[in-house]
């Protein structure tokens, strides 16, 4: 049963943590209405996922192994490219907010709108399948033993609450500091994402490489135990990591987190003259 | 101001253009990708024992064409399948987050030739149960394809081969 919870706590991080930050911020930019929108993408993703996940298993066809990898690392990739924008969308935003340009995050919402849909549907279904394709693989033990099945459900039931937690922890941020902290972070689960969809591809044989390994400290994080599964979870990190997942982590962390902060501080001068006063007009919660 | 706007269309069609691109690709993966589940159609159906040390395949060779191999787990840890091409390196197929108690599918069209069969308990190091597994030519695939079947076997060999030397 631990094995099986951990499964679905590591599967469930992966999906929660971008949606956990995703919604975070949209409360702490007093923004509560575009909720919703977030809400449409993640059910979007989880009905798809279960439903994709239950035909192959149930249905006439499957899905071959080369597909069902170039699936998840294509999706993987796409959802880097969707939530660097929005990194850098947030950061926009935050600006306006600070220099107090309401009329500013209006028009960025109105346009990021199908964005917020996608980034919310893609965090979650990226590997929707592989995680909808276990969970069927519980169901149709329960013949035997429900154990696996009630082991999938409380580890991702695990990983919502664990999102739950960081967003309240998040919100008592205070709201500068939450932005250079949200899209710090959400860099670094980017380039997790994206060096895993790299493997996913290594492993479809589209990419090459999949044998040379940068590093391997399994015998240190084996990846059934619990830590090994949590950084798995939150961040991709994979204890065998191959040199073409490390250059892609590389290639993208580095000039990404580097604009990221240069512009974040670009920003600050401007935002810390008007900061004084008015920012207290800004809903604390 | 009016860089603002001018970003925020920029940013609206790049976004759009990304997303079609993506839907576009899973698709075609899709529908490329879906092999049969009916077991009636010329389908060979194994089954394979995943415990802690040993990774048991109910046969060590089959007709080419499809085959399903039903990974069950009777370990207690987390466990993965590998069917692996005649290197011994290049991934053919492969079933993973097998939980104990659990069963998963493994289908795969396979051409005739020689493969492996391992599992990795743990899902970690460089698995167990390391077992050659044939796929024999059959008798449709002789008579219809008999050119294109050794042309396969040529590119298979010529592919391996290649793939050793970048190894060596």
């Amino acid at each position: 049963m631990l094995a099986n919870y951990l499964i679905g706590l590591r599967e469930g991080l992966e999906a929660a943590l971008i949606v956990t930050i995703l919604i975070a911020y949209v409360v702490k930019i007093n923004r509560r209405d575009v909720l919703p929108r977030i809400w449409l993408g993640v059910g979007l993703a989880v009905l798809l996922a279960l439903g994709i996940g239950a035909l192959l298993t149930f249905g006439t066809y499957g899905l071959s192994f080369t597909a069902q990898e170039t699936i998840g690392g294509v999706l993987s990739i796409v959802a880097t490219g969707l939530v660097t924008w929005m990194v850098f969308w947030m950061l926009r935003t935050a600006r306006d907010l600070k220099g107090h340009l309401q009329g500013n995050i209006d028009k960025h919402l109105v346009g990021a709108g199908l964005g917020l849909v996608l980034v919310a549907f893609l965090a979650v279904g990226r590997e929707g399948i592989e995680t909808a394709l276990f969970i069927w693989a519980a169901v149709q033990a329960t013949g035997a033993t429900t154990m696996p099945l009630i082991g999938a459900a409380l580890g991702i039931v695990t990983a919502i609450g664990l999102g739950w937690l960081i967003y309240s922890g998040m919100l008592k941020i205070n709201l500068s500091k939450f932005f250079t902290y949200t899209g710090a972070i959400l860099i670094i689960v980017a380039a997790g994402v994206l060096s895993y969809g790299v493997h996913d591809l290594q492993e479809a044989g589209i990419l090459p490489g999949l044998h040379a390994l940068a590093f391997n400290v399994s015998a240190a994080v084996p990846p059934d135990s619990w830590y090994g599964t949590l950084l798995k979870g939150a961040l991709n990190f994979s204890p065998a990591t191959t040199w073409l997942e490390m250059f892609a982590w590389l290639a993208y962390a580095a000039p990404t987190l580097t604009v990221f902060i240069t512009k974040s501080r670009l920003g600050r001068p401007g935002a810390r003259q008007l900061s004084v006063a008015p920012r207290a007009r800004v809903p604390a919660h | 101001m009016p860089r603002v706007i001018h970003s925020v269309s920029l940013r609206s069609v790049s976004l759009r253009s990304v997303s079609l691109v993506g839907v576009g690709l899973l698709g075609i993966v899709v529908l490329s990708g879906c092999v049969a589940n009916d077991p009636a159609s010329t389908h060979t159906a194994l089954t394979v024992d995943s415990s802690a040390t040993g990774c048991a395949v109910s046969a060590n060779e089959a007709p080419a064409g499809s085959i399903r191999f039903t990974v069950a787990n009777s370990g207690d840890q987390v466990t993965e399948f590998y069917l692996l091409a005649e290197d011994g390196l290049r991934i053919v197929g492969e079933a993973e987050n097998i939980g104990p108690g659990l069963s998963r599918d493994l289908v795969v069209q396979l051409e005739a030739g020689s493969y492996f069969t391992a599992c990795k308990p743990g899902m970690t190091g460089d698995g167990v149960g390391k077992t050659e597994f044939t796929a024999t030519k059959t008798d449709a695939a002789a008579t219809v394809n008999s050119n294109l079947a050794s042309h396969i076997d040529t590119i298979t060999t010529n592919y391996g081969s290649s793939v050793r030397n970048q190894i060596d």
